[in-house]
C-alpha cells in the first residue's frame, strides 16, 4: 500500500514540476482569473487556464477545472500551441489518474504521444513523451503490471537522457525505475539504478534527495537490511532537520519520515515507546497537512504500535475511528485491517461477541475490497482494450490518408497494419491470459484467507454460542420472569384485592355463584404465573445461589412424593460466579428431568463439592439404568444438551451406569476464577 | 390507631392495599414508598409507625439485606414481607433475616388484616399459599447442618475398595472407570470427612460407621 502510495507521490511532484517550475507552490487564483476574462485565445490565456484548471482539481478537487482544460486545449489546438497542449492533457491525466479513472489517463498521455509536433524545439517534445511514459509507467504500477510499467518508464530514461538531463528529472526516473525493479524482486537491478543517483546527490533539491531516500529505505526494507534502514532514516532526518523544504514539502516529508520512524521502533526494534512517540508525530503532521487518507493511515499506524505495546485501552478508541472513518470515507482497506484488530483485542479481553461482530464486519470489507479489486482490475482491462481499439482506429485512419497519398505502398502498409492488429490481438490476449491468472491467484489466495477465516470462526464458535446461550437466552429468560413479576404479577395482585374489597363492599356478591369462580380463577391465574415465572428464572437462584436453589428445587420435588430428593453441598459458602450457578442449575435440572422421565427411580442425591477452583457435581439414582453408549433418541437429546454446557464450562461429564442399581453422573470442573 | 407504612414500587399494587384498608378504622397508611432509599427515609419520620409491608423485589436495593437493615434499625418494628414469588428459600431468607411473616402479593383483604393482627399478637404469619416445602424448610432452619454426610453408592464402592487396600490404578481397572474419576470421588469423601488423605478418611469413615 505504503510503495503505491509513494510512487504516486513522485509521480504527483513531478507534474507539479512541470506546471510551475519556479516556486510557485501556492498561486494566485485571481490574478490568474484576470488573465482569463481579460485575454483573449492568446497562448498566456491558455497557460493561465491550464494552471488554473490543474491547479482547481488537484488542491481544490473542484471539477470545474476540467472545463478550464478543456477550452484551454481546444484554443491551445487552435492556435497550434505544442507547450499549451501538453500541459492540458497532462494536467487532465494526472487528474483521471487520482481519480482511478484509467481509460480516460492512458487516452490522455496516449494523445501526448501521439500529438504531431510541427515546432523546432524537439526539447519540448521530448519533455512531454517523457513525462508521458513516466505517468503511464506510474498507471500500469498502480495496477500491478510492473512489467509494462518499467518498458514505460525505461522509455522515459531514453527520452531524459535525450535532453540535456537535469539532474532532477533524472534522479526521479531513476528511483522509478528502481522502484519498478524492486516490485519485480530484481533487487539488484534496483540497487543499480539507486546507485546512478549518489553521484548528484549534491546537486538535488531537497524534496528529491528525500524521495531518493525514501526508495533506498524501500528496497532496504525488503531485503531486510536493517542497517541500510537505520542509515536511510537517518539521512532523511537530517534533511528533515537542515533542509530548506517548501512549507507543503515539510509537512509532506516530515509525515513520511515519522510514519517510516515509527514502523521502524514498532516493527523492527520493538521499542514501542519510540514507535508511539513517532506515530503520534505523524499523526499531528497529517492533521496539519488536512490530508484525510495520511491522517487515517497515521492513525492506523499509532493505533497498531499501542495494541502492540499492549495498550489496548488506548488502541481501541483509535482502531474504532479508523474503522468508522475508513467506512464512511470509502478507505476499505483502513477500515478492514482495524476491524481485524479489534477483533484480535476484544478476543483476548474475553468479549466475544463483539469479537465476533468485528470479525464479521473485516470479513464483509474483505469482501468488498476484494470485489473493489476486481472491479479495479476490469475496469483497467477495459481501458486498455479501448485504448488498443482507439489505436487501432488511429492506425487504420491513417492507413487511409496513406491510401490516398501513396497507393504503391498499399501492401506494405496493410501488412503493417495487420501486423499491428495481430500485435495487438496477441498483447490484448497474453494480458487477457495474465489477468486471468491473477485473478485465478487472487480466488485462491481469497479462498485460503476465508478458509482461515472460518477455521478460527468455528473454534470461537462453540464457545461463542454456547456464550450467547447464556448471556443471551438466561438474561431474556431473567427478564420475562422480572416482567412477569413486576407487570401481569402486579396487575393480578391488584384485579385480586379490589375483588376482595368489592365483595367487602356488596355483600350480596358472595352468594353468586360466577362471582366466587371468577375470584377463584384469578387466584389460579394468579398461581400458574408464578409457577411459569419461577421455571423461567428461579428467583432464590438469583438472589440466594445455587445451594439454596437446589435445596428448594429438592424439597419441591420431594413434596411431590414421587421421588426423593436429598442434596448436601461441601465448600460453597461463597457463591460462584452467576453464568456458572444458572449452568449448573440447567444441568441439574435436566438430570432430574431425564430420572423423571426414564430412570424409574425412587431416591436421587444431588453433591456438590468444592475446593479452591475444583469444582465437582455428582447426580446419583437408584433407578434402571440405562447402556450409555446405545441411549435411545430421547435421552441423548437430553445429553446432548447437558454435553454441550458441561463443554462450556470446561467440565468433564462422567455417566456411570449399572443397570438395575442406578446411575452415577459426575461433571468435574475447573472453576476460573478460585476467588470470585 | 396504628400507624402502617407501605415499600413497594408497584403504584398499583400500594393502591391496592390502600383501597383495602381505607375502611379500617384502626389502621392508618401514614406513607408509602418506591424504593428502599425512600423507605428508610420515611420510616426515620415516623418513629411511632408500627408494622411495615415490605416489598422484597425493589428496583434499588435488595429487599432481603434491606429487612435485615430495618430490624436492626427498629427492633420492635413488625415487618410482613411481600412477595411475588412463592420459593421457599426466599421465604425462609426473609424471615431469618427478620421478617415477622410474609404475604404473596395477591393476598385477599381478610387474609391482609388477619396477618396484621397475628403480628402485632406477636406471632409469625405465613401466607395462606405456603406450602408443605416452605414449613418443610423453615423447620429445618434449626437443625444442624453438620450432621453426617451421606455418601453416593459410588463413594461408598471406592470407600471400601480403598479399605481393602487397592490403589486407585487398580479400582479404576476394577470399576472400568478413569483413575481421574475415582480420584474426584475420594477427593469429595475427603472433603466430606474434612480429613486429608486416605488412611484418614478410612478412619473417619470407621467411626461414623460408614463402613461396610
Amino acid at each position: 500500500m505504503t510503495l503505491f502510495y509513494r510512487s504516486l507521490c513522485l509521480l504527483c511532484i513531478y507534474l507539479l514540476v512541470l506546471h510551475w517550475p519556479a516556486s510557485a507552490q501556492t498561486i494566485n487564483e485571481d490574478s490568474l482569473r484576470k488573465v482569463v476574462a481579460q485575454h483573449r485565445r492568446d497562448t498566456l490565456r491558455v497557460d493561465a487556464l491550464n494552471r488554473l484548471g490543474g491547479y482547481l482539481l488537484s488542491h481544490k478537487q473542484d471539477t470545474s477545472g476540467l472545463a478550464l482544460l478543456t477550452e484551454a486545449l481546444r484554443d491551445a489546438r487552435s492556435l497550434g500551441y505544442y507547450t499549451g497542449i501538453c500541459q492540458s492533457l497532462l494536467a487532465r491525466g494526472n487528474y483521471a489518474t487520482k481519480q482511478n479513472d484509467w481509460l480516460a489517463a492512458i487516452a490522455t498521455y496516449e494523445d501526448i504521444l501521439q500529438e504531431p509536433f510541427t515546432g523546432k524545439d524537439s526539447l519540448r517534445r521530448i519533455r512531454a513523451q517523457m513525462m508521458a511514459h513516466n505517468n503511464l509507467g506510474g498507471i500500469y504500477n498502480r495496477n500491478g503490471d510492473y512489467t509494462t510499467a518499467l518498458s514505460h518508464r525505461l522509455q522515459s530514461l531514453k527520452l531524459a537522457e535525450q535532453q540535456a538531463p537535469d539532474p532532477n528529472t533524472l534522479v526521479i526516473v531513476y528511483c522509478n525505475i528502481a522502484s519498478e525493479y524492486r516490485q519485480l524482486q530484481l533487487y539488484d537491478k534496483a540497487a543499480e539504478y539507486l546507485d546512478r543517483v549518489k553521484p548528484m546527490l549534491t546537486d538535488l533539491k531537497p524534496i528529491y534527495h528525500f524521495d531518493y531516500l525514501y526508495e533506498l529505505h524501500s528496497l532496504d526494507e525488503v531485503k531486510n537490511d536493517t542497517a541500510g534502514i537505520t542509515r536511510a532514516l537517518a539521512g532523511m532526518k537530517t534533511l528533515i532537520t537542515t533542509a530548506k523544504f517548501s512549507p507543503f514539502q515539510i509537512l509532506d516529508t516530515e509525515y513520511e519520515y515519522y510514519k517510516l520512524e515509527g514502523n521502524f521502533y514498532r516493527d523492527y526494534q520493538k521499542d514501542y515507546k519510540k514507535a508511539i512517540e513517532a506515530h503520534q508525530q505523524s499523526l499531528q503532521t497529517a492533521i496539519k497537512m488536512n490530508a484525510e487518507e495520511s491522517r487515517l493511515s497515521a492513525l492506523q499506524n499509532l493505533a497498531t504500535s499501542y495494541y502492540k505495546a499492549g495498550m489496548t485501552n488506548q488502541a481501541i478508541p483509535l482502531f474504532e475511528e479508523v474503522y468508522r472513518l475508513g467506512v464512511a470515507r470509502g478507505l476499505t482497506f483502513n477500515a478492514k485491517k482495524a476491524a481485524g484488530h479489534l477483533s484480535d483485542i476484544f478476543k483476548t479481553n474475553g468479549r466475544f461477541e463483539l469479537a465476533l461482530s468485528y470479525r464479521e464486519k473485516a470479513i464483509s470489507l474483505s469482501d468488498s475490497l476484494q470485489k473493489d479489486e476486481k472491479l479495479k482490475e476490469l475496469n483497467f482491462l477495459e481501458a486498455r482494450y479501448q485504448n488498443e481499439k482507439r489505436m487501432a482506429q488511429i492506425a487504420s485512419l491513417e492507413r487511409e490518408n496513406e491510401l490516398h497519398k501513396l497507393e504503391v505502398k498499399e501492401k506494405n502498409r496493410w501488412m503493417l497494419a495487420s501486423i499491428a492488429i495481430a500485435i495487438l490481438v496477441i498483447l490484448f490476449s497474453m494480458m487477457l491470459y495474465r489477468s486471468n491468472r491473477q485473478r485465478r491467484l487472487l480466488a485462491e489466495k481469497d479462498r485460503m484467507l476465508k478458509e482461515e477465516e472460518i477455521r478460527f470462526l468455528e473454534g470461537q464458535q462453540k464457545v461463542i454460542s454456547l456464550q450467547s446461550m447464556v448471556n443471551g437466552q438466561e438474561a431474556e429468560r431473567s427478564r420475562i420472569a422480572k416482567d412477569l413479576h413486576d407487570g401481569l404479577g402486579g396487575l393480578f395482585s391488584t384485579v385480586r384485592m379490589h375483588y376482595s374489597t368489592l365483595q367487602e363492599q356488596v355483600p350480596a356478591l358472595q352468594d353468586l355463584a360466577l362471582y366466587k369462580k371468577t375470584r377463584e380463577l384469578i387466584g389460579v391465574a394468579s398461581e400458574e404465573l408464578r409457577r411459569v415465572a419461577h421455571n423461567m428464572m428461579p428467583e432464590v437462584l438469583l438472589k440466594l445461589g445455587l445451594p439454596e436453589a437446589l435445596r428448594d428445587m429438592s424439597n419441591t420435588i420431594s413434596a411431590g412424593g414421587m421421588l426423593s430428593v436429598n442434596f448436601q453441598s461441601y465448600g460453597l459458602e461463597k457463591r460462584l460466579d452467576r453464568t456458572t450457578e444458572i449452568m449448573l442449575y440447567r444441568i441439574i435440572q435436566e438430570l432430574i428431568n431425564n430420572i423423571i422421565k426414564h430412570a424409574s427411580a425412587s431416591t436421587v442425591l444431588i453433591q456438590l463439592n468444592r475446593e479452591e477452583n475444583r469444582l465437582s457435581l455428582v447426580v446419583e439414582d437408584n433407578g434402571k439404568g440405562f447402556d450409555t453408549a446405545a441411549a435411545d433418541g430421547r435421552q441423548s437429546m437430553g445429553l446432548a444438551t447437558i454435553k454441550s454446557r458441561v463443554e462450556y464450562l470446561r467440565g468433564q461429564l462422567v455417566i456411570d451406569s449399572v443397570p438395575d442399581v442406578g446411575t452415577t453422573v459426575l461433571i468435574d470442573i475447573v472453576l476460573d476464577n478460585p476467588s470470585a | 390507631m396504628i400507624k402502617l407504612i407501605i415499600i413497594d414500587d408497584h403504584p398499583l399494587v400500594a393502591d391496592g392495599i390502600a383501597t383495602m384498608l381505607k375502611d379500617e378504622s384502626y389502621l392508618q397508611i401514614v406513607a408509602s414508598a418506591k424504593t428502599g432509599r425512600q423507605g428508610l427515609a420515611i420510616l426515620s419520620e415516623y418513629p411511632d409507625c408500627e408494622v411495615i409491608l415490605l416489598d422484597i423485589n425493589l428496583p434499588d436495593t435488595d429487599g432481603l439485606q434491606l429487612c435485615e437493615q430495618i430490624r436492626q434499625l427498629y427492633p420492635n418494628l413488625k415487618i410482613i414481607g411481600l412477595t411475588s414469588v412463592n420459593e421457599a428459600g426466599i421465604i425462609s431468607q426473609m424471615i431469618r433475616r427478620g421478617a415477622n411473616g410474609y404475604l404473596l402479593k395477591d393476598m385477599e383483604k381478610e387474609e391482609l388484616l388477619h396477618a396484621i393482627n397475628r403480628v402485632l399478637d406477636g406471632h409469625v404469619y405465613l401466607s395462606k399459599g405456603a406450602n408443605e416445602k416452605i414449613l418443610q424448610q423453615l423447620r429445618e432452619l434449626d437443625i444442624n447442618p453438620h450432621q453426617v454426610p451421606m455418601l453416593t453408592r459410588r463413594e461408598k464402592e471406592i470407600l471400601s475398595l480403598l479399605d481393602q487396600g487397592l490403589s486407585s490404578q487398580e479400582i479404576a481397572s476394577r470399576l472400568s472407570l478413569s483413575i481421574h474419576t475415582i480420584d474426584t470421588h475420594r477427593k469429595n469423601m475427603l472433603q466430606k470427612l474434612n480429613v486429608h488423605n486416605t488412611p484418614a478418611l478410612l478412619k473417619a469413615a470407621g467411626k461414623l460407621g460408614l463402613l461396610g
